[in-house]
């Protein structure tokens, strides 16, 4: 399946307020839901969800993939300030409907979307690119990894659950 | 709750004032207190609801208001839609009805600039949201934010109501500062289509919450080490001190 791709407008609130990246965390009639299973991919929900395209900094791209039933695939990412050629990926997301059965291997949309913004951010100048991953998002280091992206144990990171993935054009 | 129609990204203010209804209700039809009353009757405009204004020194005269439908309903009628009025008249008085022991309990207290912050607002957001979700959605155009003001213009960022699509609209300043709207107001457009005349009006409204199913908006991620669009000085730091050509080279698959 091949998605169509371009950069979000305004009239695009609305589907990424309905976007779900994850399923909702587990919840008993009458009872508060419990902590997300995967809290990464909760916290990256509900980021899409404040996204109000359009951009208004010239340094942050939001790109949408869409199929026959809607939004499919969400990439954001920016050039780093002070940092000519240097990109950082900062959320990549698949809507559930497409996901693999577990969310852990790697489905055709993940790779079609790295692929889709690697493409644009080459075109944009990127000489390197680098993105923070949680370590038990395995899913998503692995999708990385899978394009080149490796990671990089000696990065100093702030929080400990991260792990940077970086490459060069 | 109510179901939203389907490209609409907010809704009707739930409750307005008397002197909004009239200052709101645009040119064409010129609310006078005649008119209005004749249109009360009518079921068009509902009762409404009168408040005492409470002061240090007592109470100082009294301050009315409608269900925010009644807006929507009067436009409908001017628009010569007079199916559509009377049913909007009606769910606005059901409206009334049913909020206005709380209004009057929570303005006891407190000034009408406050309402939004009421525990029952989203109540009368939805029940609002719920009543006008069946109307024509070619009356209703568009729905949007007031994006910009560039001389004699204001641009509406608007989605369609018909198709979801955007658009950008250029409409003329004085309609957005006769309502005493600036940038970054939601609006909904109503257009009417009159033999070869179309009138454009817009009126203000809030916006809706996220989707029902889906998680709540939390920009923290968007703010966090991942997800922020800066780097630490120390990684900035690290980063510069790499020799570019031993990084790993990113392979585009396919």
């Amino acid at each position: 399946m091949t998605l169509a791709w371009r950069e979000a407008e305004f009239g695009d609130r609305r589907a990424l307020q309905a976007f779900n990246c994850t399923d909702p965390a587990p919840r008993e009639p009458g009872r508060r839901a419990r902590n997300h299973p995967r809290p990464w991919e909760d916290e990256v929900n509900r980021s899409i969800h404040a996204l109000s395209p359009p951009c208004t900094l010239s340094v942050d791209t939001l790109l949408l993939g869409f199929d026959e039933e809607g939004l499919a695939a969400v990439a954001l990412w920016c050039e780093l300030d002070a940092m000519p050629g240097w990109f950082k990926i900062r959320l990549i997301a698949v809507e559930r409907r497409l996901r693999t059965p577990g969310g852990t291997s790697i489905g055709k949309t993940a790779t079609e979307v790295l692929n889709e913004a690697l493409r644009r951010i080459k075109a944009q100048g990127a000489a390197v690119v680098v993105g923070l991953i949680d370590h038990r998002n395995r899913a998503s280091q692995r999708l990385c990894a899978d394009h080149g992206l490796l990671p990089d144990p000696a990065f100093p990171v702030e929080d400990p659950e991260l792990i940077a993935h970086i490459a060069r054009f | 709750m109510a179901k939203y129609t389907k490209h609409r990204n907010s809704t009707l203010l739930p409750v307005v004032e008397k002197s909004d209804l009239e200052r709101l209700s645009g040119p064409q039809m010129r609310l006078s207190r005649g008119k209005t009353r004749a249109l009360v009757e009518k079921g068009i405009i509902s009762k409404g609801f009168s408040v005492p204004i409470k002061t240090h020194r007592g109470v100082a005269g009294r301050r009315k208001f409608h269900s925010g439908l009644s807006l929507l309903a009067l436009q409908a009628f001017a628009a010569g839609d007079h199916d559509t009025a009377e049913s909007l008249g009606k769910s606005a008085a059901s409206f009334e009805v049913m909020f206005r022991p709380f209004i009057e309990r929570f303005l006891a207290d407190h000034d009408a600039s406050e309402l939004p912050h009421a525990p029952f607002w989203n109540n009368m957001v939805e029940a609002t949201a719920g009543a006008s979700e069946n109307f024509r959605p070619d009356f209703v155009f568009a729905d949007g934010v007031i994006a910009a003001i560039k001389g004699e213009e204001a641009y509406i960022e608007a989605t369609r109501t018909k198709d979801g699509s955007g658009t950008k609209l250029p409409v003329p300043l004085e309609i957005v500062r006769a309502q005493g709207l600036s940038e970054g107001a939601s609006v909904w457009v109503l257009r009417s289509v009159s033999g070869t005349n179309v009138v454009i009006s817009i009126v203000p409204t809030v916006p809706s919450n996220a989707d029902d199913e889906g998680a709540e908006a939390d920009d923290a991620y968007l703010r966090s080490e991942a997800g922020s669009r800066t780097l630490t000085v120390a990684q900035i730091a690290y980063l510069r001190s790499l020799d570019q050509d031993s990084l790993p080279v990113v392979r585009i698959v396919g």
